[in-house]
């Protein structure tokens, strides 16, 4: 078990314990080591809607930097609406509420306070949907808006960053001589990675997928997951998904989510092989009771 | 263990299905050992050729139940105490597949032997170790199929009792061997089958440790003390 492993009963035994002093109580999230340094600090997170239900509950987490961290659970559970959480996606809809922080390092600036910009925290921290859904622009377009929106204007700029971003989702080649053509001509899988190029070309810290290969055939999988992979070197990505199997191929840690808790996180080798908690274990060999 | 059923049931009948064949391939390795060394005390030939023949039902049950190893595998993508659970039960296939070529090593001792309808009179301690090794591996074979660590730390510690006889035997049988030096090649073969009960029992002692490994989730080696 690494540094960044915890359970619920963990931090559930942390708060039963009898009233230690302040100073030495154990971190929320435990201090990265130096291999594994973070990038974003989830703490004490809670995610109110509009209507008052809260889909998460006190969620602690840490977000490695350049690492795949892969969130899993049944559906309802929280992980889109945490994930949406991260670019504040749900300030789309008046009313929704956050409560804790979230905190991108190494500035420490937290993403959902009050001075946090939503426009800038999503260029930021970009993101990539279920299905993909390119503007109704050129392919070229598609990937510029993100910089348009930044305010850079300047053509031999964008045209670089285009690229560039193009070469990073491993779409370049195929796209090359049709910049100017529709992104709707494109295949689902490659419109997938023209998704990919959009969410990459304003260079954000963090680049979040929500179940981003779940529309696609496994030929298309695979190259995005290979394509997830590479990109790992260079961006911080946090993956939201459906299929275990991806997750143990692609992710290095792994969360486990269950009725908007955090209930483990480690390691995705861990998770997947020894699992602390009985909740993980049954949900992830497909069990129910 | 986990009591939960798989949302699939036909995955909870995969892993039915496997423990069903392991611990029919237990029985009939831990039932030959048995057979062998009776074979080898009675200096039965036939009854060795029984126990050499059933050799090739435990070969054929190995690549039966490895077979359905690889089809829960493909099937289901087994994850955590369940991934577990069929490596386990794979690697201790191979141990039951060795135990039984020991027992066909002791059943050839009768064959080869130059006198082999001549009870062995000195075949008490074999008679008690065989007895010994072939409850020591049913034990391991159900401690794996319960996921009982209470049952493989039983086969563990019974592990040093074996390793015992294996040791009052040979020192016997060097005594015999100066006492009576024309019977050299009953002792000497007094010698091979209790090594290869001895080592029988090496191969429960790893189906415990896998038993350990599936329990705990630690590689075997972690968990060799028990």
């Amino acid at each position: 078990m690494t540094d960044t492993t915890m359970t619920l009963d963990q931090k559930t035994g942390q708060q039963a314990a009898a009233a230690p002093k302040e100073a030495e109580m154990p971190p929320a999230i435990r201090p990265a080591t130096e291999r594994d340094p973070l990038r974003a600090r989830i703490e004490d997170f809670s995610f109110y809607y509009s209507n008052g239900f809260q889909a998460i509950k006190h969620v602690d987490m840490p977000i490695l930097d350049r690492k795949i961290t892969a969130i899993i659970g049944p559906s309802g559970c929280g992980k889109s609406t945490l994930l949406r959480s991260l670019n504040r996606m749900h300030d789309l809809y008046p009313g929704n509420r956050y409560e804790g922080k979230v905190i991108l390092e190494p500035e420490g600036e937290n993403l959902i306070g009050p001075d946090a910009d939503p426009v800038l925290v999503r260029l930021r921290v970009g993101m990539v949907f279920q299905k993909p859904n390119p503007f109704p622009k050129s392919i070229y377009e598609n990937v510029a808006a993100g910089l348009r929106v930044r305010g850079i204007k300047k053509r031999a700029v964008i045209d670089e960053a285009v690229e560039s971003a193009l070469r990073r989702a491993a779409i370049w080649d195929e796209v090359k001589d049709k910049l100017h053509g529709s992104a709707y001509d494109l295949s689902g899988g490659q419109q997938q990675r023209l998704c990919i190029a959009r969410g990459l070309a304003p260079n954000p810290e963090i680049l979040l997928l929500d179940e981003p290969t779940s529309a696609l055939d496994p030929i298309a999988t695979a190259k995005v997951e290979d394509l997830v992979q590479e990109l790992s070197e260079t961006v911080t990505i946090v993956i939201v998904t459906h299929n275990m199997q991806q997750a143990s191929r692609i992710s290095h840690r792994t969360a486990f989510m269950y009725l908007g808790e955090a209930i483990e996180f480690g390691e995705t080798a861990q998770i997947f092989t020894n699992p602390r908690h009985p909740r993980t274990e049954n949900y992830i060999t497909g069990r129910y009771g | 263990m986990t009591s939960h059923p798989h949302l699939l049931k036909s995955y909870d009948d995969g892993l039915e299905a496997l423990r069903r064949g392991f611990q029919h391939m237990g029985d009939m390795a831990a039932g030959n050992v048995t057979e062998a060394t009776a074979a080898y005390l009675a200096g039965d030939e036939a009854r060795a050729l029984g126990a050499i023949n059933r050799d090739l039902d435990i070969d054929a049950a190995f690549e039966q139940s490895r077979a359905a190893c690889f089809d829960v595998l493909l099937r289901f993508q087994p994850v955590a105490r369940d991934l577990r659970l069929i490596m386990g039960i794979e690697h201790a296939l191979g141990n039951l597949e060795r135990a039984g070529d020991h027992a066909k090593t002791i059943a050839r001792h009768v064959i080869s032997a130059t006198d082999p309808a001549k009870p062995q009179t000195d075949g008490c301690q074999i008679k008690d170790m065989a007895d010994l090794v072939a409850q020591t591996l049913s034990l391991s074979v159900t401690a794996l199929v319960t996921q009982s660590t209470e049952l493989a730390k039983q086969v563990l510690a019974s592990d040093a009792r074996i390793d015992a006889y294996r040791d009052a035997v040979f020192d016997s049988a060097l005594v015999a061997l100066k006492q009576s030096p024309g019977r050299a090649q009953a002792h000497v073969n007094r010698l091979f089958v209790a090594t290869a009960l001895e080592r029988t029992g090496d191969h429960a002692t790893n189906i415990a440790e896998e038993v350990l490994f599936v329990s705990r989730g630690v590689p075997p080696g972690a968990t060799r003390t028990g």
